[in-house]
């Protein structure tokens, strides 16, 4: 069962696995060792129900993403939600093992691991060619309203702001989306984390 | 059904200020609490009864239920010393912990997804103690070939008898099954074990621009006028309901959450 739930939520979301199996089932029932009484169930995939739970779905994660992102996917053209829903972007998050692994931030709610879209999104932006200081800045903003409101250690650090390192500028970015260029000789004097950012840095560092 | 008590979903703080005026204005009776809460939450300043619910946990996943989730929500049974606590019989993702993947995700309908909730029940019992737990499904979709239960309201109800647990009846979730799977709303009511509901939900749903005849569930929005006419037939069908709870996000007005807190109010005293 476990294999059948695995493809199940991968067809719900990935639009590249669902093309790939209307064109090649088989393939895609090995691949997810999928035994032939099983087989049967998938039968939804062709039901007119499915797809449009599947866009519900979609567009729901999208409404949740285009909130933290929306001045990052604007300068790449998508101004609205509904763009975002269609864009290749969401469909790369959607395809991408960052989606369906664990996210590396706790939950705001709950301080526990993987209920949260945020992060894993971040992660992808960061990997590929929509990395910029504009994506980290969204989310240094992110990260300064979980501070203040989560309450949970992980995210108090930075409830009253954080600086941000990008290409050796330092950004000092505050409650309310407020930031402030801070000379590189007086950042030491700034008792704020900082997010060490740059073009190909994948990995997310805070010092 | 002696008395309905009348509540709402409250998630933050920021509908603090909502509920005390409807309680103010004697629309309340209870606070429905979706845990876990972030830890500055404090919905005790409302200054009402509280409910427990949560909407995070995988009962239908063959990987099992979250147990540090279920111990997070246990200290909310405690702390509001619930009478019951509502449960989604839901998937939240593909591979263990893999975080909630947009809102609660039905379980394939098979002997097997049964096995699998019963167990996780059984779990989630031995966290909770004493607490009952209600179980609540989401909106429906789609079917499929190889179902092993007649449809969802009929697999909710066994999972609920095999592991003895109350059923929240989400009229709007029900409503939107009913209209999305092209069924008679009175016709599927035969299915769901009616004393065994102990609480209904009701929130505002919407019908698909592009798709018209496929609903989708909408806490911004006020129910519309088919969701009160299902529930004014629906209700009086339930012998054990003690609560009916309204959800309603902040993103709409609360001029528009008093209103229907009025109206329900209004169907229930009608009703009793």
């Amino acid at each position: 069962m476990k294999s059948v739930q695995k493809l199940y939520i991968r067809l719900i979301f990935s639009d590249k696995m669902l093309d790939q199996f209307i064109l090649n089932p088989k393939t895609i029932f090995e691949l997810f060792e999928i035994t032939n009484e099983e087989r049967d169930l998938f039968s939804f995939v062709s039901e007119e129900g499915f797809k449009i739970e599947r866009s519900g779905r979609q567009f729901l994660i999208a409404k949740e993403l285009y909130k933290c992102f929306s001045r990052s996917l604007e300068a790449h053209s998508i101004l609205s939600v509904k763009d975002f829903a269609q864009s290749e972007v969401l469909k790369m998050f959607f395809d991408s093992d960052f989606f369906l692994t664990s996210a590396f931030f706790p939950s705001i709610y709950s301080g526990l691991n993987g209920y949260e879209n945020i992060p894993k999104f971040f992660s992808l932006m960061i990997s590929s060619y929509y990395n910029s200081q504009l994506v980290w800045e969204d989310f240094s903003h992110y990260l300064i309203i979980a501070g203040s409101y989560s309450g949970y250690q992980y995210y108090s650090q930075y409830s009253e702001g954080l600086i941000l390192n990008w290409d050796d500028q330092f950004l000092f970015l505050l409650k309310d989306h407020q930031s402030i260029q801070i000379p590189n000789e007086v950042v030491k004097e700034f008792q704020y984390p900082i997010l060490q950012a740059s073009l190909g840095l994948a990995n997310f560092k805070t010092t | 059904m002696d008395t309905i008590k009348i509540g709402a979903r409250w998630d933050d703080n920021k509908q603090t200020p909502w509920f005390k005026n409807a309680k103010s204005k004697g629309l309340l009776d209870f606070v429905e609490i979706n845990f876990p809460i972030a830890e500055r939450d404090n919905p005790e300043k409302i200054g009402l009864p509280m409910l427990s619910h949560t909407s995070d946990n995988p009962l239908c996943s063959s990987h099992g239920i979250n147990e540090n989730l279920a111990n997070l929500v246990k200290q909310g049974i405690e702390r509001t010393q619930s009478p019951w606590t509502g449960e989604h019989l839901s998937l939240l993702h593909g591979d263990h912990n893999q975080g909630a993947l947009g809102y609660v995700i039905n379980p394939l309908l098979t002997n097997e997804s049964f096995k699998i909730s019963c167990r996780n029940i059984e779990k989630l019992k031995s966290i909770y103690g004493s607490c009952p737990i209600a179980l609540e499904l989401g909106p429906f979709y789609f079917t499929h070939s190889n179902q092993d239960f007649r449809n969802e309201n009929h697999f909710i109800s066994k999972v609920a008898q095999a592991t003895d647990c109350k059923i929240i009846l989400d009229i709007t979730h029900y409503f939107i099954s009913c209209m999305n799977l092209n069924r008679d709303i009175r016709e599927s009511l035969k299915d769901i074990d009616k004393e065994r509901v102990i609480e209904v939900h009701i929130a505002g749903a919407r019908e698909s621009a592009n798709n018209p005849g496929y609903w989708f569930d909408s806490h911004q929005l006020p129910p519309p006028k088919e969701i009160w006419y299902a529930a004014s037939y629906i209700l009086p069908s339930l012998p054990n309901v003690q609560a009916m709870t309204l959800e309603y996000s902040m993103e709409g007005n609360e001029s528009i959450f008093v209103e229907s807190l009025e109206k329900i109010n209004k169907m229930v005293k009608h009703l009793l």
